[in-house]
Order: C-alpha cells, then sequence, then structure tokens
C-alpha cells in the first residue's frame, strides 16, 4: 500500500479521538430512544443502528469528497504545465494546517464555526421517522468543516487521481470509526487530557504527510 | 430610572420590584417579569438575554385569556407519545423562540420541541407516560407567552407532509445517485483502461454503501406498496420497480464476490428517477386541492363570544355584556357571536340582533350581498360586509354547511369510477405477464448465448419499461383536477363513476318550481278598486296573514313594515280563498269564482272594468295568478301574483339544446301555467309534462329510462327526491342544503340555470381527458415493450420514459384547471 494511504489511516486513527468531542455527542442525545434502558424495544441493535449508519455515512460522504478533490487534482496535473503541482499545493497547506492542529501555529476555530448551516439542516432531518436518517445525518455531517478531515481532503487533491483521492479520505474515515463506536466507552474512561495529546499527534501525522507530498512534488521538478 | 431586568421597560425606582437571582442584584417592573427572570435563572438559560436583539419589544408579558380545553381536539395521540402543534402568543424575537425550545426540551417528559419563528408554530412531543398538555401548556405560560391550540385541516397537513416527505427522499436519492454515478464512471473507465482487483473492489464497495440508502429509504414507499400488493395477491406497479431495482442491486452484490461488473447505478436510477415521477404527481395533487385549502382558509380560528350574565336568550342588557375573544374550536352550539365589519363569520348560526349585508358568493356564487336580519341564517366562511351581528351559533365543526361540502369534495376524489376499476384491473393482470415476459427474455436471451449480465440488464429493461405507473394515474389525476376545477364554480360532483354516468347522459328533465322558476309566489302587482292600492293590499294581507298558501304568502310578505288589521272569523274554503271580518264587516280574498260566488252582491264582470278584464286575462295567459279581494260585498282589489321564471333559464336551455340534449320539463302544476312557462323558456310545448306528483315525476323518468335514453334530472333537492333517485343522475340546485347533499349526484350551488350545460360540458371534457391519459399512458408501454426485448432500451433510458410517461399524464390532466 502507498505511504500515504497507511499514513491516511493512522491519522484517522489518532484524530478520531477529536471527533468524538464534536460528533459523538450529537448522535448520542438523537439516538435516547435505543439508548434509555427498561424502555420497550431498546436492545442492542436498537443501540448500536444509529452510530453504525451515521458512520457509514460519514465515511461515504468522506469518500465521495475525496475522490471529487482527486478528481478536480487530476484535471490540474493533467494541464502540463502544472504538473505535481498539485501535490507542492497540497503538501504546503498541509503543512500549515498540521501545524494549527498541533497548536504549534495558528488557529483551527475561524474553519470550525462555519457549520451552522449544516447543523441545522441536521436537525430538520432528525424529525424524520425512518432509522435511515442517521445515515443521512453521517453523510450530511460528513462535510463539516473540520481541519483534520480538509487537510485530508486537500491530501487528496494533491494526489492527482480519483481513486487514490478517495482510497485517502475513505482510510482517513476508516480510523476515526473506531473510536466514534466506542464513544461512549471512549468519553467515560480517557480522559480529556489524554485525547488532546493524542489530537496533537495527529497534528504531527498531517505534517509528515505534507512534508510527503511536498517532497515528491519537488522530486519531480529536481 | 432604571429599566427591568426582564423586559427593559423603564420603572421608577419606587415602584420597582427587587429579587435576587443567582447571586445578582435584579430590579423588575413587575411581579410577571420577575417570575420569569427567576424561572430562567434556575434553569440556567440566561443566554436569553445575551440573545436578544433589537426587535424586542419593552414590555411585562401581555395577559391574554389562557382556554385548556381547547387543546383537547388538537393533540395527536401515537403509540406512547402525543404530540401538538401550537401557535404561542407574546412571542417578540427570536430569543423567545430559543427561550421556549429551551424550555420545553428541558421538561421531563418532552422529546420534541421545535418553534418555527415566521409563523410562531409550535410542534411539541412528549411521552405520555411522564407528562402531559396540562404540564407542557404551564410551562410555556409560565415563561410568560400563551399557547392556543393550532388547528389546520388534516388535509392540508397529510398532503404537505407527503410532498416533504417525498422531497426528502427524492433529495437522498439524487444526491447519493451522483455520487455513484461518479464510481460507476470511473469502474467504466477502468473496465476499459485496466484498473487493480484492489481498487476496483474498493469503488465497488463504496457504490454498495451508496447505493443502499437509494434502495431502502428512498425506496421504501415502494417496497411497501409492493410488500402490500402482495399480501392481497395483487400485482402492482410498485412490484414491477421494486424487482427491477432490486434484482439489480442483488446480482450487483453477487458480482462483487465474483470480480464482475456491477451494476448499482441502474438500481439507483430507478428508484430515483420513478420518484422525482412520484412527487410531480404529488405536486399536481396539490395545487388541484388548492381550491380546497383556499375554502379551508375560509375558517376563522377565533371569534368574540358575546355573554351575558344571567339571562337566557331574549332581553339583553347591553350592559352587562362581555366580550370574550375565544378560539372557534371551543364555541359550542347556542353560544352568542359577534361579528363587527369587514369579520369572516365563523360558524353556522342565526341571527339574533343587527342588521347587515353577507358576501356569500364563496358558497353559493352570488354576488349580490344576501340581507341578514334577526331571524337569518348565516353561514361559516361568508364574509360580512357593513354592520355589526350577533348571532346564536347553530352548527359548529364538522355540522357546518362548508365542513360539509369540503367534505363532499374530498369524498368524491376518493370515489372509484368504473373506468379506474377498470385500469385496476388491467393493471393486475398486466404487471405478472410482465414478468413472465421478462424472465423470459432473460432465459431467451441465455439460451442464444449471451452473457448473464446482459441478459440481466435486458430483462430489467423490461421490467421496468413496462411498469404501468401512468395507468394508475391517468383516471384518478383527471377527476381531482376536473372536480375541484368543477367545485370553483360552484358544481359539487360527488363522484367518478358520476362522470361516467353524466357524460353520456342525452335528456335534461328540470323541474319547474325553484328550478326553471324562483320556486316563490310573487305579488307582481296590486290595485284597489274604490280605495288606494295600499289599503286593498293592507286588507288583504291581514286576511292572508293566517293562511299557510304560498299565494297568501306572496301578497303578505309584500307588505314590509304595514300594521296589520285585527281579523275575526277566518275561515279558508280550500281551493278558492278565505273570508273574515275586520271591524265587523266582510272582507274576503280569493279567485275569480269564490269572490263571484260569495264576494260580491251583483255580476263579477259588471263590476270590472274593461282594462281591468283584459289585463286579467293576459296575466293568466302569461300563468300568473290573479286572486282579488272584496270588502262589504264590494269588489275591492285586483292582485297578480306569479312565480317569476328565472332570468338564466332560457339561455341555460338554449345551451343544452345546442348540445343536443332533448329538453324536457316537469312539473305539479297546472298545465297552463307550464304552457306559459314553457313559452319563455322556449320550450316546445310537447316537451312539458304537467300535473305529475312527485311519484308520477319519478314514473316518467323511468318510462324515458325504458325508452332506452340517459337521463340527467335537475331539481331542488326537496319535493324532487324520487325522480333524483331514479334519474341516472340527479343534480339539486340552489343552496348545499342537507337533503340536497344527500340525494343528488351532482349538487348545484347556486340558483343558476346555466350551471346545468357547464357541468354536463365540463364531465364530457373530464371523460376526454381519461381516455387520452389512458391511450398516452399505454402508449408508451406497448412500443417500449418490444424495444426492450430487444434490448435496444438501456434500464436507465427506460425509467426516464418511464417518468415522461407520466409527466405528459399530469400535463394532459391540467388542461381541465382550465375548463
Amino acid at each position: 500500500m502507498e505511504p500515504s494511504f497507511l499514513l491516511a489511516l493512522t491519522t484517522g486513527l489518532f484524530g478520531g479521538t477529536h471527533c468524538i468531542g464534536m460528533c459523538g455527542p450529537i448522535v448520542a442525545s438523537y439516538s435516547l430512544e435505543g439508548a434509555i434502558p427498561g424502555r420497550p424495544g431498546a436492545n442492542l441493535l436498537k443501540k448500536i443502528l444509529p452510530h453504525l449508519l451515521y458512520n457509514l455515512g460519514r465515511v461515504a460522504t468522506y469518500a465521495f469528497t475525496g475522490a471529487v478533490m482527486g478528481l478536480a487534482g487530476s484535471f490540474i496535473n493533467s494541464i502540463s504545465l502544472m504538473q505535481n503541482v498539485m501535490a507542492i499545493l497540497a503538501g504546503v497547506i498541509m503543512i500549515i494546517m498540521g501545524l494549527s492542529i498541533t497548536g504549534l501555529f495558528g488557529n483551527m476555530g475561524w474553519l470550525e464555526q462555519r457549520g451552522s448551516l449544516i447543523r441545522k439542516t441536521g436537525r430538520e432531518l432528525l424529525l424524520q421517522r425512518s432509522v435511515w436518517k442517521y445515515f443521512i445525518l453521517g453523510s450530511l455531517f460528513g462535510f463539516l468543516p473540520c481541519g483534520l478531515s480538509y487537510s485530508v481532503f486537500t491530501a487528496a487533491a494533491g494526489s492527482g487521481s480519483l481513486v487514490s483521492g478517495m482510497m485517502l479520505s475513505l482510510l482517513f474515515g476508516l480510523g476515526t470509526v473506531p473510536w466514534l463506536l466506542l464513544f461512549g466507552i471512549a468519553s467515560s474512561h480517557i480522559s480529556t487530557a489524554f485525547r488532546g495529546r493524542v489530537y496533537k499527534a495527529a497534528g504531527f501525522i498531517v505534517i509528515v504527510m505534507g512534508v510527503l507530498f511536498l517532497l515528491k512534488g519537488i522530486r519531480h521538478y529536481a | 430610572m432604571p429599566e427591568c431586568d426582564h423586559c427593559l421597560l423603564e420603572v421608577s425606582a419606587s415602584r420597582a420590584v427587587y429579587d435576587e437571582i443567582n447571586g445578582d442584584e435584579k430590579v423588575f417592573c413587575c411581579q410577571g417579569c420577575r417570575g420569569i427572570a427567576r424561572m430562567i435563572g434556575e434553569e440556567g438559560l440566561e443566554e436569553f438575554y445575551r440573545r436578544r436583539n433589537s426587535s424586542w419589544t419593552p414590555g411585562p408579558p401581555e395577559d391574554r385569556a389562557f382556554d385548556a380545553s381547547s387543546f383537547s381536539g388538537a393533540i395527536r395521540y401515537g403509540d406512547g407519545d402525543a404530540e401538538v402543534d401550537m401557535v404561542l402568543d407574546g412571542i417578540r424575537c427570536a430569543s423567545c423562540v430559543w427561550l421556549t425550545e429551551k424550555l420545553l426540551m428541558k421538561t421531563d417528559g418532552v422529546t420534541a420541541a421545535r418553534v418555527n419563528y415566521a409563523t410562531h408554530r409550535t410542534s411539541v412531543r412528549w411521552n405520555t407516560a411522564v407528562t402531559d398538555i396540562g404540564k407542557i401548556t404551564g410551562r410555556i405560560r409560565s415563561a410568560g407567552y400563551t399557547p392556543k391550540p393550532f388547528l389546520a385541516n388534516v388535509h392540508e397537513e397529510e398532503l404537505k407532509s407527503q410532498q416533504h416527505d417525498l422531497l426528502i427522499r427524492l433529495g437522498t436519492a439524487a444526491f447519493f445517485s451522483m455520487q455513484l454515478m461518479m464510481y460507476s464512471i470511473a469502474l467504466y473507465a477502468g473496465y476499459f483502461q485496466g484498473i487493480s482487483p484492489g481498487t476496483r473492489q474498493a469503488l465497488q464497495f463504496i457504490s454498495l454503501l451508496v447505493a443502499s440508502p437509494v434502495l431502502f429509504y428512498s425506496g421504501t414507499p415502494f417496497i411497501r406498496g409492493a410488500l402490500r400488493g402482495l399480501q392481497n395477491l395483487a400485482f402492482n406497479m410498485d412490484v414491477l420497480i421494486v424487482t427491477g431495482a432490486g434484482s439489480a442491486y442483488l446480482y450487483s452484490i453477487y458480482q462483487i464476490f465474483l470480480g464482475g461488473e456491477v451494476y448499482f447505478d441502474t438500481s439507483s436510477m430507478i428508484i430515483t428517477l420513478i420518484l422525482l415521477g412520484r412527487y410531480l404527481e404529488t405536486g399536481a395533487k396539490g395545487r388541484a386541492s388548492e381550491v380546497i385549502t383556499g375554502l379551508l382558509s375560509l375558517n376563522p380560528k377565533e371569534a368574540v363570544v358575546v355573554r351575558v350574565p344571567g339571562s337566557g336568550d331574549g332581553d339583553h342588557g347591553t350592559y352587562d355584556r362581555e366580550y370574550v375573544t375565544a378560539s372557534v374550536a371551543s364555541i359550542e352550539a347556542g353560544d352568542l357571536v359577534q361579528i363587527k365589519p369587514g369579520e369572516r363569520i365563523p360558524l353556522d348560526g342565526i341571527v339574533i340582533e343587527g342588521e347587515s349585508g353577507v358576501d356569500e358568493s364563496m358558497l353559493t356564487g352570488e354576488s349580490r350581498p344576501a340581507d341578514k336580519r334577526p331571524g337569518a341564517e348565516v353561514f361559516c366562511g361568508t364574509q360580512n360586509l357593513f354592520g355589526n351581528l350577533v348571532f346564536r351559533v347553530t352548527r359548529t365543526g364538522a355540522d357546518t354547511v362548508l365542513s360539509r361540502i369540503i367534505k363532499t369534495v374530498e369524498d368524491a376524489q376518493a370515489r372509484r369510477a368504473p373506468v379506474q376499476a377498470l385500469a385496476d384491473r388491467v393493471v393486475g393482470y398486466f404487471v405478472p405477464a410482465v414478468l413472465l415476459l421478462s424472465v423470459g427474455t432473460f432465459m431467451a436471451w441465455i439460451y442464444y448465448g449471451r452473457e448473464s449480465a446482459d441478459a440481466l440488464m435486458t430483462a430489467v429493461s423490461v421490467l421496468v419499461i413496462a411498469c404501468p405507473c401512468a395507468l394508475g394515474l391517468a383516471t384518478p389525476l383527471a377527476i381531482l383536477t376536473g372536480t375541484t376545477r368543477g367545485a370553483s364554480k360552484g358544481v359539487l360532483i360527488k363522484g367518478g363513476d358520476i362522470i361516467e354516468t353524466a357524460q353520456k347522459s342525452d335528456t335534461v328533465v328540470l323541474d319547474k318550481t325553484g328550478t326553471v322558476t324562483e320556486g316563490k309566489q310573487k305579488l307582481l302587482s296590486h290595485e284597489g278598486i274604490g280605495m288606494l292600492d295600499d289599503e286593498a293590499l293592507r286588507l288583504a294581507a291581514s286576511l292572508e296573514r293566517l293562511s299557510e298558501h304560498s299565494i297568501s304568502r306572496a301578497i303578505v310578505d309584500a307588505c314590509g313594515e304595514m300594521q296589520f288589521h285585527k281579523i275575526d272569523g277566518f275561515t279558508a274554503a280550500p281551493g278558492g280563498g278565505v273570508r273574515g271580518r275586520v271591524g265587523g264587516k266582510d272582507v274576503l280574498v280569493g279567485s275569480r269564482n269564490f269572490i263571484g260566488a260569495e264576494g260580491i252582491s251583483g255580476s263579477f264582470d259588471a263590476a270590472l272594468s274593461q282594462r281591468i278584464l283584459s289585463e286579467a286575462a293576459s296575466h293568466e295567459q302569461a300563468g300568473a295568478t290573479v286572486v282579488y279581494l272584496s270588502f262589504e260585498k264590494k269588489l275591492s282589489g285586483v292582485f297578480v301574483i306569479s312565480d317569476k321564471v328565472r332570468k338564466e333559464s332560457g339561455e341555460a336551455v338554449r345551451r343544452l339544446k345546442e348540445m343536443n340534449h332533448d329538453v324536457i320539463m316537469i312539473t305539479g302544476d297546472s298545465a297552463s301555467t307550464a304552457a306559459a312557462v314553457a313559452r319563455i323558456i322556449m320550450l316546445d310545448d310537447d316537451k312539458v309534462m304537467a300535473q305529475r306528483s312527485p311519484v308520477q315525476k319519478a314514473e316518467e323518468i323511468e318510462k324515458m329510462q325504458q325508452g332506452g335514453k340517459t337521463v340527467f334530472m335537475v331539481g331542488d333537492g326537496m319535493n324532487d327526491a324520487p325522480a333524483l333517485i331514479q334519474a341516472d343522475v340527479g343534480a339539486a340546485m340552489g343552496r348545499a342544503t342537507d337533503i340536497a347533499l344527500e340525494s343528488a349526484d351532482i349538487v348545484l350551488m347556486t340558483s343558476d340555470l346555466r350551471l346545468v350545460p357547464y357541468a354536463l360540458g365540463l364531465t364530457k371534457k373530464m371523460y376526454a381527458v381519461i381516455k387520452q391519459n389512458l391511450f398516452w399512458a399505454f402508449l408508451y408501454n406497448i412500443v417500449a415493450l418490444p424495444l426492450a426485448v430487444t434490448g435496444t432500451l438501456h434500464p436507465i433510458v427506460a425509467a426516464i420514459s418511464m417518468t415522461l410517461s407520466s409527466l405528459s399524464v399530469v400535463g394532459n390532466s391540467m388542461r381541465l384547471k382550465r375548463v
């Protein structure tokens, strides 16, 4: 497997801790019906299904966005003068974003506050009765502005092809899933401080990926 | 001066109320504000104050009357939970919305709460085991808002939520299909240019992930429809759609593990495109139902109830009265309601006070305002014009005339026409036939050596293209559009089956009294002989007041405000006249024979001038009745009474004849009167049947039917009941009274006879549209089927042409809106 794919997966594994903070409560609070013990109909499947569907939706959106970004990147690459410019550009952006994730430089806050329209649509969506609404909610929230995921999408564009772009973000998404599924356990047994540190580590991985892309792009010219 | 910390109203320091909340000193203008602020503090919702913006108007909470009982009808109960829609008074800005939502969500047992800022409409859902409407409204009121139940019409709500639901499913299907298209293109490219198996499988798995919600969520209406159909052993079109999309889906899953090609795009596009067709269909239904929605919007939600302490009806001391605004839902029969100029009347009732004109055009089509005085009936939905009225409520809720009209229209749209039943039966055979054809196609292709994937795709094409969606639409949509158009013009058709019979009719039978004529005897002229005209009238009316005859009533009605004489010794001679004594003097009113024999001394003709005699003769020729007055044994007055022919009747008859209908008039009246009327409306003598009793009228119609005619009968619904029932189609004219709505097939809401040719024309056009729709629906299928079998048609193209055929049926039906 390409090194960048592996890195994307690892980014997800580390970054997932952050995702718990943002997305976990949303799903948990809305799946109250299945989660209240003692209520008729509350069983394991009902408890897990919303989470499962939500994550599948999220992963689907990541894959899609990665594919689109990869496709866009491939268009730019196809212009012969711009070959591999994407990789360099993506690398630089990722280094910057990675730095802000690690807290060394810059601030992601401005980006992450922009999601109100998406959240509003999400609330409307939840008034539907079908259980599939969680899938759709997940695929909607996959678009939420998040420093980590946007970094990976940038990488997808930099990878210059639909397929690799899709694979990058797909693997990233899959990496975050274990944390979100175990969110209940995770939030009670793992301290916030620890989660913060793991998140910063993910930032470092993003920087590493960025450097990799940068080098790959420059090597073409060198 | 300090400002109230809650409502920002300025308040003098001496009158302010002080309190400490969460450790801070606060000042308030009143206890109301203080109470709310405390509650906000306790619940931790101080964000409310931060969110408030400039649109907040300072001031304490409004004190509005709260009626808890009005909620009872508005609550919808479900499985362990309940839901209610409310309108909140007192919302001043977006922070109020936020506060209410937060407060409700924090209430134990509430599972969902949403407030719409624009409409102040609130939806709350709660667990009935934990809380109830009393606690919930209590919470809202404690925050200073007054909740009132929101009673929208079920029909409108259902339609809107159906459309909303469909839109979300369509949107989801479209969104995911789009993603799927992208992956499919990548896979196609890979097929031609080479792609590593790992990547291909990854793409295929993603395709599976994204195609699943399309089939299982957006496709749920089809799956449910198919299961329902199969449960009843009926093959409907949902079966075809589900089989087509489902087999593509399942085959693709199978192929993933075999390393072959996948067809998720086929399955998703089928669902998406057909869902699009359904959505457009529902939109068409919604637009057609606008008339109903329009009728429903005529129901006011609030009215002013007049409370008179102590006394019953009769004398109302105006100064003791109490005027209370209440929701219409809480008003009962017997209550008194006040209507001001310009307001809409909320319920059916009888005027007990006041005088005004009321615009009843929405119920009767009459553009002239109806006079309303004490004793007159008023109807829900009509508009009061210039005067104040107080009326006693007689009918509420579903009993009002307006509600019954709406129900009739709604019911009519639900009734099946025979043509539709035929279409349904065809579909019942068609679908299994197509399934067999599809399987046969598949096997034939395999037999001829084609690849199983190709064979499957062809078989799926056959399934999809044969889908008779448009067939199921053809009749209902035409009926829907046509009946609502008719309703807006004053023609209520009670069902689709009636349309079929009506358009076939060749004979129109008109009842005379009340249909062709106004049905009321009116005094055309009065003349005194040897006394003033009005004096003669007064004498005659004083006597006729005691008689029930319609002629008598005509005389009395013409009197208006006159004072009547006191009558002694009143007796009536049936068929002849009436007699009595005024101040000891004999007074007689009656026919020529009666007066000539008993009313006067001397010969009759000698007592009358030539002019009067000839005038009387010509009046009688024209079908009027002439009665005479004798006073003190002298001929003292002449009265001409007639039942006027409606001015539109002549034109209506002309139009019917132009439409090649045989027009016949039937009546219980005398031959001469009938003949006179017939001449006015230009009907030949042989088309008139006079002196028929209600039962005889029905017999005449039966005779016509035995002669092979299809009879369309028009009457006023009351004494024509047997005939209306006997006729193939019975139409009742005039206001939509109970009797008419019950016994007639078609109700013409105004007294304009021209509605009859209009109604007949409408049914003919509706039937034509139905036939056209069925033709188009079938044509698409029949032409495309061979193309699909031979493999010329890709399933996606098949799905597109299906939507097109549905669209053409919708478009054709919309033409009826302009009839």
